[in-house]
């Protein structure tokens, strides 16, 4: 009797044995990968930056330097400036033309939503130089105004500034709040209504509320984005100096540069990204509801005047945002007199990259891919760790995994330069730091894309698989991953669209040999080649908006992943 | 038998080939070129340079500052042979980065321009000089001279770079210090310039700036402005108190990995073919070649006025100069 009773128990034993090393190990592999990608750099910056000074030998120093300089503290302060006006305004931009979008019927709804999608795929850099060409002072869109006695504010200083972070990021609020309108019970606003609400009271009284998780949500993502972007206030920020400028300005110093003060600074501008993060987390866990409508918010015929007006507003809105990708593509055509475009349409601009674009076209698909893979595949092993197996280290796992979003490029780049310059990791230079860091960046899509599927399919088939004697890694991957497979190609998608366009990172870490689109830009733009520049920007959308194309139409997907 | 039909071989090429082919210059079949010119020139030469010696030549394109710190980083373990890029005098002031390199076809260049302490491979001269926009300023009303920038009239009108970001701005603050006074009277002329200037991270931002009409005027180098000459947007005005005129930077990575494509790379840019090219394609840069004119709209080097330029002073008091010049830039700047 014992005998027959002690026969199964064995292999069992033996299983649970393996489940236990097949994760734990895997575990504690993409512990340390992320970690030594993420976490050591990052510490590495912050030990660099409390170097002791020259001056006073004190290990804050620099950070002294900073708070006690007006010329440096003062970047700090008008970086807060821009950031908060910009998520004020995208948002007193975003809530409405999500409303209207949603609600109205206005005409061309259909169209909204692509041209939505396609606000994300604006190419680095040049998308900010196009404000130059269109408004600066001799600005295509300024002069011809002004040949009608129309005058126009400046779009340099802090009030451009402000105006194109707007435009730029409040598609995040947009997207966010369509859908949170979707989770909102029609019952709700018919009981507002019937009880004599106007329809603005309903809205500010019984929406509103609701929608508090998805503003708040999406008006941090504005406030990241604005406080740790480069290319606008590079180029139209004139004697409006913000952090990340006073970063870069300091790394790329003549004559060796201060690269701890560049650290010190980079450590104010990650700790700022790191708390707005946190009170986003904060905030999302409070809010947190069932958000299952069972009959969702309708569509409501308008009076044509409404509807007109509506109409009108949602495309200005829109059409503002996408006027950089119109001038880059139109600008791709033009003809070049020297440094000048003329009003003359050619293809010289295609056919003057034709002979240099083979290699970083080829570098910039080969690294995103590769990195895009990696996502993939360690993505979804991360996922099922968050969500299948709790503990400290899957928490930790979690948070490191968070922890990315608040980390600026640039940072990211110092810190990956400082970490792996010397052998044995001597990786500087090389195609794979670049992929590494491509995929530390974006890995928060994949992760994310695969948890919220995890959470919704059961595990009693993986149980099974396991109970009738697969191992885990055999049940992984025979059965979770088939079960996730649209998640983690949706997941794929996203990723490699963000990545082709990543150029923050990659501006200090590639050299000739790893050049990507992004980088040829970048440099024909300071170069004065916009003509040169924007063929390569129109290149660059087509990379990126293929991509979410599949991801939209193919996979049914929803334009809110974008955030 | 081999060493016979090696021998026939050899012999074979001299008679076919004669000298040539016995000159046929060494090299590693490889070249890596840190360059901050403009991608079309330095795309432009490497080409011509890699379809001539059979070398399959990489390049960097940044920033001289930023390649400078990368050149710094490597020195462990350098990865580029040629920093193309910076002033006559980058070599010479780092020598922990650089290697000595007298070319032979220095023999051909104007003595002026040749390095005495040879580290530069002078294969272009440029002039610091202000730059209008011709539809907001008529000729006769642009500045005539450096000192005019600092008049009230031009405030917040004129756009330059920031000297310790870049080597053309940094050549006009030595210039000003040259002209002024390098105590305390000089800085407070640069003071006064200062206050009136918006000050851009880039040297090309100047010229683009104002050839686009968003400045106008600037403080820039003569080739970027000159493409805007010819393009009818831009006039250069060279200042009447005195401009410097100075060889551009070309040189070779210390413990390079080429060594020798380095050093043919050197030879080439001096040589006659490749100064004849640099006019007939980029005609904002001045030749060095002895007897190679500059392009006609240009004035000839003869008839600027010409600064005594100390580059000895300049480069042992670079770090003083940037220093002091980082503080006239917070002062003004706010």
């Amino acid at each position: 009797m014992s005998a027959i009773a002690a026969e199964p128990a064995e292999p069992r034993r033996r299983r649970f044995a393996a489940t236990i090393n097949f994760w734990s190990v895997t575990t504690a592999v993409v512990l340390l990968l992320v970690g030594g990608l993420l976490l050591l750099p990052i510490a590495n910056v912050v030990g660099v930056s409390l170097s002791r000074g020259a001056q006073t030998g004190g290990l804050l120093e620099h950070y002294i330097t900073f708070f006690s300089e007006r010329f440096y503290y003062q970047t700090l302060l008008n970086s807060l400036w821009v950031s908060v006006w910009a998520m004020v305004f995208a948002t007193l931009v975003g809530v409405p033309t999500a409303y209207f979008a949603n609600r109205y019927n206005i005409w061309g709804r259909s169209l909204v939503r692509a041209a939505v999608v396609l606000t994300f795929v604006s190419p680095p850099f040049i998308g900010s130089y196009s404000w130059v060409v269109l408004f600066g002072r001799s600005g295509v869109v300024t002069q011809f105004l002004n040949a009608y006695g129309v005058s126009i504010p400046s779009i340099y200083g802090a009030q451009g500034i402000i105006f194109v972070f707007t435009l730029q990021f409040f598609p995040f609020i947009f997207l966010l709040v369509s859908s949170g309108l979707k989770s909102i019970d029609q019952s709700i606003e018919d009981a507002a209504r019937n009880l004599g609400s106007s329809e603005f009271r309903t809205f500010r009284t019984a929406i509103a509320p609701l929608l508090a998780p998805s503003i708040t949500a999406g008006a941090l993502l504005v406030f990241i984005a604005s406080f740790t972007d480069l290319g606008t206030p590079i180029i139209i920020g004139e004697r409006f100096r913000v952090l990340p400028v006073l970063i870069y300005g300091e790394f790329v110093n003549e004559f060796g540069g201060r690269p701890v003060l560049a650290s010190a600074f980079s450590v104010i501008l990650l700790t700022v990204t790191t708390g707005a993060l946190l009170v986003q987390r904060r905030l999302s866990a409070r809010y947190a509801h069932a958000s299952a409508a069972i009959r969702p918010l309708e569509l409501r015929e308008q009076p044509l005047l409404k509807r007109i007006l509506a109409t009108a507003f949602v495309f200005l809105v829109i059409g503002a945002a996408l006027l950089p990708i119109a001038n880059i593509i139109v600008s791709s055509f033009l003809k070049a007199n020297g440094p000048l475009l003329v009003a003359t349409f050619t293809l010289e601009n295609y056919a003057r990259i034709l002979d240099r674009i083979a290699l970083p076209l080829w570098n910039t698909i080969f690294f995103t891919t590769v990195a895009t893979l990696l996502c993939a595949v360690i993505g979804t092993a991360i996922a099922y760790i968050v969500v299948r197996r709790p503990g400290a280290s899957s928490s930790l796992l979690d948070t490191i995994v968070m922890f990315s979003y608040a980390v600026p490029g640039i940072v990211l780049g110092v810190g990956l330069v400082v970490t792996y310059h010397e052998p044995p990791l001597a990786l500087t230079g090389t195609s794979l730091i670049l992929i590494l860091a491509y995929f530390i960046r974006r890995l928060p899509f994949s992760v994310r894309s695969s948890v919220s599927m995890l959470q919704q399919v059961s595990r009693d088939t993986e149980d099974a698989s396991v109970n009738l004697g697969a191992g885990p890694a055999m049940t992984f991957i025979r059965i979770t991953v088939p079960a996730l497979a649209v998640a983690i190609l949706s997941g794929a998608l996203l990723t490699w669209s963000n990545t082709i366009r990543e150029l923050s990172a990659t501006l200090i870490l590639q050299s000739g040999d790893t050049t990507t689109i992004a980088i040829e830009i970048f440099n024909e733009v300071v170069n004065g080649n916009f003509g040169i520049a924007s063929a390569l920007g129109s290149i660059l959308i087509l990379l990126t908006f293929l991509p979410l194309v599949v991801l939209f139409t193919a996979l049914g997907k929803k334009e809110e992943v974008l955030v | 038998m081999k060493t016979i039909t090696k021998l026939l071989a050899a012999a074979g090429a001299m008679i076919l080939g004669g000298p040539a082919i016995a000159q046929a210059p060494q090299h590693e079949g490889n070249l890596v070129v840190y360059a901050s010119h403009p991608s079309e020139m330095v795309d432009h030469f490497t080409k011509m340079f890699g379809d001539k010696y059979g070398v399959r030549v990489t390049t960097v394109k940044a920033g001289t500052g930023e390649l400078l710190n990368r050149i710094r980083a490597e020195r462990g373990r350098p990865a580029g042979d040629i920093m193309w890029g910076g002033f006559a005098d980058t070599g010479a002031s780092a020598p922990d980065l650089f290697d000595e390199y007298r070319s032979p076809g220095l023999a051909n260049v104007e003595p002026r321009m040749i390095d005495a302490k040879g580290y530069n491979t002078p294969f272009a001269a440029t002039a610091m000089v202000i730059m209008y926009n011709k539809k907001l300023v008529p000729a006769d009303k642009a500045p005539k001279s450096w000192a005019d920038l600092a008049k009230p009239e031009w405030k917040g009108k004129v756009v330059h770079a920031d000297p310790s970001k870049s080597s053309a701005a940094l050549g006009a603050l030595t210039t000003w210090l040259q002209i002024y006074g390098k105590d305390d009277k000089g800085w407070s002329v640069v003071e006064d310039m200062t206050r009136n200037q918006t000050i851009v991270i880039r040297s090309s931002l100047v010229f683009q700036q104002v050839g686009r009409g968003e400045y106008p005027v600037g403080v820039t180098y003569e080739e970027g402005a000159f493409n805007y000459v010819l393009a009818g947007a831009g006039g250069i005005v060279y200042p009447s108190d005195g401009t410097l005129l100075e060889p551009e930077g070309m040189f070779i990575v210390k413990n390079s990995p080429n060594p020798k494509a380095a050093r043919l790379f050197a030879d080439f840019l001096i040589s006659e073919d490749a100064q004849k090219e640099l006019v007939a394609k980029f005609p904002g840069r001045r030749p060095t070649f002895r007897g190679i004119k500059t392009h006609p709209d240009m004035l000839p080097a003869s008839e600027l006025k010409v600064i005594a330029h100390d580059a000895k002073w300049a480069s042992e008091n670079r770090a003083q100069i940037l220093d002091r010049m980082q503080k006239v830039i917070v002062k003004t700047q706010n």
